[in-house]
């Protein structure tokens, strides 16, 4: 290794950094994505916590145009029965938007019941779709309000005898028009009388509540991002501080302060999490997010101490420390102007390192749901919420996935990079 | 039978597989114990519903049924039951009075920690013994032979019957715990079992096996030979995946997987409601911002959009639509429908509120939930709705279980999302959660006139005038708004065309399988729509 | 050596020690009340319950208590297993995390050396590449992200060759164990290989094995015998750590796969305040940490002498 007290060892580094290209477009890429995270709300102006609850769980769409539609109170029933001998379909559409849709049909006196059923696209082609509802033989009409999404349905309505078997079906096919109840308009500030609504658009779709999940994405980055860089952050400054303390006064002292280090490194890391986590708990309102930074920074910086111990017991060997201290340099001048500097290049690569791990500590336990507490989102906690939804909404778990994967992508070839050009190792490329 | 549900959407993850006479179940999570004596979860009640019988059962159509007692006779404060002779343990010993009494005395012995002992309460003394105030030879049950049980009650109970049934007063052999002490019902062998079958192995934390009871007396009701619980999981995919990939015949779902039809439905009637803090000094302690909130909270939109499960339905009353009260039920003859959602009308009492205690911004409100996705969701919806139409600053406070149990009882909340199943066939399960006395009566709601009804029902015995008492309570409790509801939960579920005969249970042991066979080919081709 | 050794394990005493205390204290600080339920506990049984399991004693003696017990080997009765000793159900659960770690650690060395040596033979041409791109991402996915996405592709194999090809989650059979135990050897696979390719390189022009190849020693001889030995020896020093985490740290896949292994059971516990067993679950893997890592230092010492003497003289 040069003499890295010399400045140029930095202009060297540098210089090796700056001609390895792929550790440039890393470096870029990630300054990129912190920017977007950071100024994320600035450039896109949807709130991270409006519900559009008429876009629930949907995968990416532009913009539309929505009804508003009356939708307080429940249906009554259709205001004439259609009569029992007519000749016209026996299931009809009153009414059909994503609010409710509203069928009727003729009454029959020999069936004992109905099961109304709602078909659509991606459903099992063999069978009726979902059991909206079980009615009686009384009834004529049903109101359907069951999540309903601007798509083709096909209901079919079954009447069946006493024993449940179908004596005959009816089926209708129609596409509720986009609408959104006067209610959720009002809440949303739309002023009355309006009869159309302008829906912004959703490039990555929306969650399970319907929000929009680039706004969250970013949001959640927010979470994500400060947590991974924040905590290895202080937990390096921690250790730092007292690694080179232990190895500076040295003796007994340090070796007490060794011991302590060990110690903590023998808790079993992940276990601890979350019982630091629990044990530290959350206030109502609170994220959780302070719980996480505190038990990760209580748990990881006996690493760093040993590494900065070590790297300064061997650079206090080396000759041009030993020159300067014959020369009559202080304790002080030395710390300052040789250990320190020296031992910035392996804690700034370890650092590097420790953000993608940080940020899988922080995605694990957001996992099992021992991570933030909503409504914060973190990359984590989407994937928990998308995971069970893997099967029909893929989109929820896969771009947050995508997020932490390409974060950590990131982070662990820039630390590749900046390990190579500090020659500190020989190791991959 | 007295649980609180947890507000987990997906309680009892059972699904099955069938081949020959053997069915394959999941269970989301391994019973803690199946010690009848200690037991108190919904997963030991399943297997001990199989594994055990009692005095009453259920029946082929989920009706209670005669189990050991083949009869009885009640009177107001006294029952008799008549123990059936052939009633055998596994190992062929009989079954008799004593092993009732022995269980049950044990169970009130204050030196034995049984967490469920106050499910005994009806029975004279029981009380008085766990507070060790009295002999446990004390307790209102006797054998007067091998085969008659007498039972003094502390005062008329018209439930008792429908108790009998329930785990905790399940026969218990004596020797079997003398013999193996703490390790009583640890492991399979450790228990004798009367009940349709036997608990043939248990890995812990992995498998059980049940198998068909030689010995039981009405074995010839029981036509599947086995049931296997071979996965324990409560992770959603990984059940779902389990099920699509066996193609697999009954499993519970929840929202994310509506789409794979076809989809069965059990209306399960526990009630979902929002629980105000009543204790002075709480901002919900004053009827205005209550009623605010009531009139913004969309449970409608709530059960439409967010829980969006056929068969979830909004409630508007603390009775859920099943409950009745002798023969009577109350939301057929007294229908209460959910509050219409009224904007202008909720900003008016908000500002009242303000102005009665001098607020010059709508208040900070706490909303304890509990960590289970659903829940969180649920909360998540209420803090938007709350926020948007009020412009209150919600915070959710999400804990984990054992967390939000003790800011329960500090009544660290202003609301909690509570849910509550019926603990016995009539309405006053319900009626007196809201009682002033009752310990789970956790926001502290507090009215004399409330539990002058309350207690009126308790001793009358006309039905039309107790179905009268139960309406005037949901109307006063509406006016006070002291609950939100939110909604009757139901099972959403697929099955097997080829499995049949499975009961679904409102009152612990749910599903019942003892009656379950499994469809010929041809006979599936017949059940097909 | 032999006070060396005596050093270590009297230090491995004192961590574990320090690692039971550590849980106890951390435990009793996090809130609640582990008897408590859903449904209130009428007060009288509510006090039988807490003298049964000694929460009525002050807690300086319930730590005496337990650490007593603690030396006779015994982590007591489980608060919500009623009538389980902890022991059991550290051994029944344990048991599972290790038979799936065991797997995962085998996959993970066998993936590495193949991958590791192929990348270092066709050193920067494309299996090379291949190689270090397929690390890279291996170590940047989640494995929660892999897991779900092996089930996922169960489930369309399943349906696709109409037969269970493997069993998509639970456990019991030898076919519920490869899929997740290769997915939680994918991240530790990955780590090995690019260790063991860095090495190998790094071996590759050592005199020693220049030697060898100029003595005419057939090429796959050559590597196998002189490369690959030598470069394996780091490896071995990072085995401790590695078999540690791969065993504690496999509860996200054992979640996904509902695998009852004692990482899922310790997250429950936790959610149970389930004193005795999280004590346990913690004491007994900080042991089996503290164990392994002695071991693998021991073995690592024993090859490479270098090392003892270093280790004598610090």
């Amino acid at each position: 290794m040069a003499n890295a007290a010399d400045h140029r060892y930095w202009a060297t580094v540098w210089r090796r950094l700056k001609a390895d290209r792929k550790a440039i477009a890393c470096l870029v890429m990630l300054v990129g994505l912190i920017l977007a995270v950071v100024a994320g709300p600035s450039l896109w102006s949807i709130n991270p916590e409006a519900q559009f609850l008429n876009q629930i769980a949907s995968s990416p769409i532009g913009s539309r145009t929505a009804i508003v539609v009356d939708a307080n109170e429940l249906w009554t029933g259709p205001d004439k029965t259609p009569e029992a001998g007519a000749s016209t379909a026996r299931l009809s559409v009153i009414e059909a938007n994503t609010e409710f849709v509203r069928l009727s049909w003729r009454q029959d006196t020999s069936a004992k019941g109905y099961q109304l059923y709602r078909w659509s696209e991606g459903m099992n082609a063999a069978s009726l779709g979902m059991p909206v509802a079980v009615l009686e033989a009384g009834d004529s009409w049903y109101e359907d309000r069951l999540n309903l999404r601007p798509e083709r349905y096909e209901y079919t309505l079954l009447a069946v005898d006493e024993l449940g078997t179908e004596r005959y079906r009816q089926q209708i096919r129609v596409t509720p028009v986009l609408a959104m109840s006067e209610f959720d308009a009002e809440l949303a500030s739309i002023a009355e009388g309006e009869t159309t609504i302008e829906l912004p658009a959703h490039p990555l779709g929306t969650d399970h509540l319907g929000r929009d999940m680039l706004a969250r994405l970013l949001e959640g980055g927010q979470v994500s991002l400060f947590i991974g860089i924040f905590a290895p952050l202080m937990y390096m400054l921690f250790g730092l501080a007292y690694g080179a303390t232990s190895a500076l006064i040295g003796g007994r002292v340090d070796a007490i302060m060794m011991s302590i280090v060990d110690f903590v490194i023998a808790l079993p890391f992940l276990l601890f999490m979350i019982l630091f986590r629990v044990a530290l708990g959350t206030e109502p309102g609170e994220s959780g997010i302070a719980a996480l930074v505190i038990a990760l920074i209580a748990l990881g910086w006996p690493s760093p101490a040993r590494l900065v111990r070590g790297e300064i017991l061997r650079l206090r060997e080396m000759p041009y420390i030993e020159a300067a201290r014959l020369m009559g340099a202080g304790q002080r001048y030395l710390i300052l102007r040789h250990l320190i500097p020296n031992v910035m290049g392996s804690v700034l690569v370890s650092f590097t390192f420790a953000i993608p791990s940080a940020i899988f500590t922080e995605a694990f336990l957001s996992f099992i749901g021992m991570g933030v507490v909503p409504p914060a989102p973190s990359w984590g906690s989407m994937c928990n919420d998308g995971i069970s939804r893997l099967l029909t909404n893929p989109h929820m778990m896969l771009f947050p996935a995508l997020a932490i994967s390409i974060t950590v992508l990131l982070f662990n070839l820039l630390g590749d990079a900046l390990r190579d050009a500090m020659a500190i190792r020989r190791g991959a490329d | 039978m007295i649980r609180l549900l947890a507000l987990a959407l997906l309680c009892l993850q059972t699904f099955t597989v069938i081949a020959g006479g053997r069915v394959t179940l999941a269970l989301s999570t391994e019973p803690p114990s199946l010690n009848s004596m200690a037991a108190q979860d919904e997963y030991a009640s399943f297997l001990l519903r199989h594994l055990k019988e009692g005095l009453t059962t259920y029946g082929v159509d989920g009706e209670l049924a005669p189990g050991v007692a083949e009869r009885w006779e009640l009177e107001p404060t006294r029952a008799v039951f008549h123990l059936r002779r052939d009633a055998r343990w596994h190992d062929g010993q009989i079954v008799t009075a004593h092993d009732f009494v022995y269980a049950w005395r044990r169970i009130v012995d204050p030196a034995v920690p049984s967490p469920y002992a106050y499910l005994l309460y009806p029975i004279l003394n029981a009380e008085a013994i766990v507070n060790g105030e009295q002999a446990a030879e004390t307790l209102g049950v006797r054998a007067l032979d091998d085969f008659t049980i007498e039972v003094i009650l502390e005062r008329p109970c018209a439930y008792f019957l429908a108790l009998t049934a329930y785990m905790t007063y399940l026969p218990v052999r004596e020797d079997y715990v003398k013999r193996f002490g703490d390790a009583y019902a640890a492991d399979a062998d450790k228990q004798a079992y009367n009940g349709p079958f036997t608990l043939a192995s248990w890995v812990h934390g992995a498998r059980l096996q049940l198998l068909r009871n030689p010995a039981y007396w009405n074995k010839e009701a029981v036509e599947l030979d086995a049931i296997d619980i071979d996965h324990i999981t409560s992770d959603p995919l990984a059940v779902m995946n389990l099920f699509a990939d066996g193609g697999i015949a009954l499993a519970n779902i929840g929202v994310d997987n509506l789409d794979l039809a076809p989809l069965k439905q059990f209306k399960v009637g526990s009630l979902f409601f929002l629980r105000f803090n009543f204790a002075p000094g709480r901002m919900t302690s004053d009827p205005d911002l209550r009623k605010a909130i009531s009139l913004v909270y969309s449970p409608r939109t709530l059960v439409d959009k967010i829980i969006a499960i056929p068969g979830f339905e909004t409630a508007g009353s603390i009775f859920p639509e099943f409950v009745s009260s002798l023969g009577i039920r109350i939301q057929e003859r007294y229908p209460q429908p959910p509050v219409s959602m009224d904007i202008e009308k909720a900003r008016a009492h908000l500002a009242r509120f303000m102005q009665r205690h001098g607020l010059e911004e709508p208040p900070a409100i706490h909303l304890l939930t509990s960590d289970s996705p659903g829940a969180a969701k649920q909360a998540e919806f209420l803090q938007n709705r709350l926020q948007l139409a009020l412009g209150l600053d919600v915070r959710i406070d999400k804990q984990i279980f054992k967390q939000r149990i003790a800011r329960e009882a500090q009544g660290l909340f202003d609301i909690t999302m509570a849910g509550w199943g019926p603990d016995y066939d009539d309405a006053m399960t319900f009626a007196d959660l809201f009682a002033s006395w009752n310990p789970n009566n956790r926001g502290g709601f507090s009215s004399a006139e409330y539990d002058a009804l309350v207690a009126k029902a308790q001793t009358t015995l006309d039905p039309d005038e107790r179905a009268a008492l139960f309406n005037d309570m949901q109307i006063l409790l509406r006016e006070e708004t002291a609950l939100l509801p939110l909604y009757e939960n139901a099972l959403v579920y697929l099955q097997d065309p080829a499995l049949t005969g499975v009961v679904r249970l409102r009152f612990g042991g749910d599903p019942l399988l003892t009656y379950a066979r499994k469809l010929s080919v041809a006979e599936q081709a017949r059940a097909l729509p | 050596m032999m006070r060396y050794l005596l050093n270590r394990i009297l230090y491995a005493i004192v961590t574990i020690w320090f690692v039971a205390t550590a849980t106890f204290f951390a435990m009793h600080f996090v809130p609640g009340d582990p008897l408590s339920n859903e449904k209130v506990i009428p007060e009288k049984i509510y006090a039988t319950l807490q003298a049964y399991y000694g929460l009525d004693k002050p807690l300086g003696e319930q730590y005496l208590i337990y650490m007593q017990r603690l030396l006779q080997g015994d982590f007591g009765v489980s608060f919500t297993q009623q009538n389980r000793s902890v022991n059991d159900i550290i051994a029944e659960h344990f048991s599972v995390s290790a038979i799936l770690g065991l797997l995962a650690l085998i996959f993970a060395l066998f993936g590495a050396l193949i991958f590791g040596s192929v990348a270092s033979i066709w050193r920067r041409r494309w299996p090379d590449t291949a190689t270090v791109l397929g690390v890279m991402v291996a170590v940047s996915v989640p494995s929660f992200v892999f897991a779900a996405l092996a089930q996922l592709f169960i489930v369309e194999m399943n349906q696709f060759t109409g037969w269970q090809v493997l069993p998509v989650a639970g456990w019991g059979s030898i076919s519920h164990i490869w899929a997740p135990a290769l997915m939680l050897g994918l991240g530790t696979m990955a780590f090995l290989t690019r260790l063991l390719r860095g090495s190998l390189i790094d071996t590759a022009d050592q005199p020693y094995v220049l030697a060898a190849q100029a003595r005419g020693l057939p090429p796959w001889r050559c590597f196998l015998r002189y490369q690959l030995r030598n470069a394996l020896l780091p490896t071995l020093s990072v085995m401790g750590p590695t078999i540690a985490g791969i065993t504690t740290g496999g509860f996200v896949v054992e979640q996904v796969f509902a695998i009852p292994g004692l990482g899922r059971y310790f997250v429950q516990a936790v959610a149970q305040l389930d004193y005795t067993v999280i004590m346990g679950t913690t004491v007994f893997y900080g042991a089996f940490l503290v164990i392994v890592v002695l071991a693998f230092d021991l073995l690592y010492a024993w090859a490479d002498p270098r090392i003892r003497i270093s280790r004598d003289m610090t």
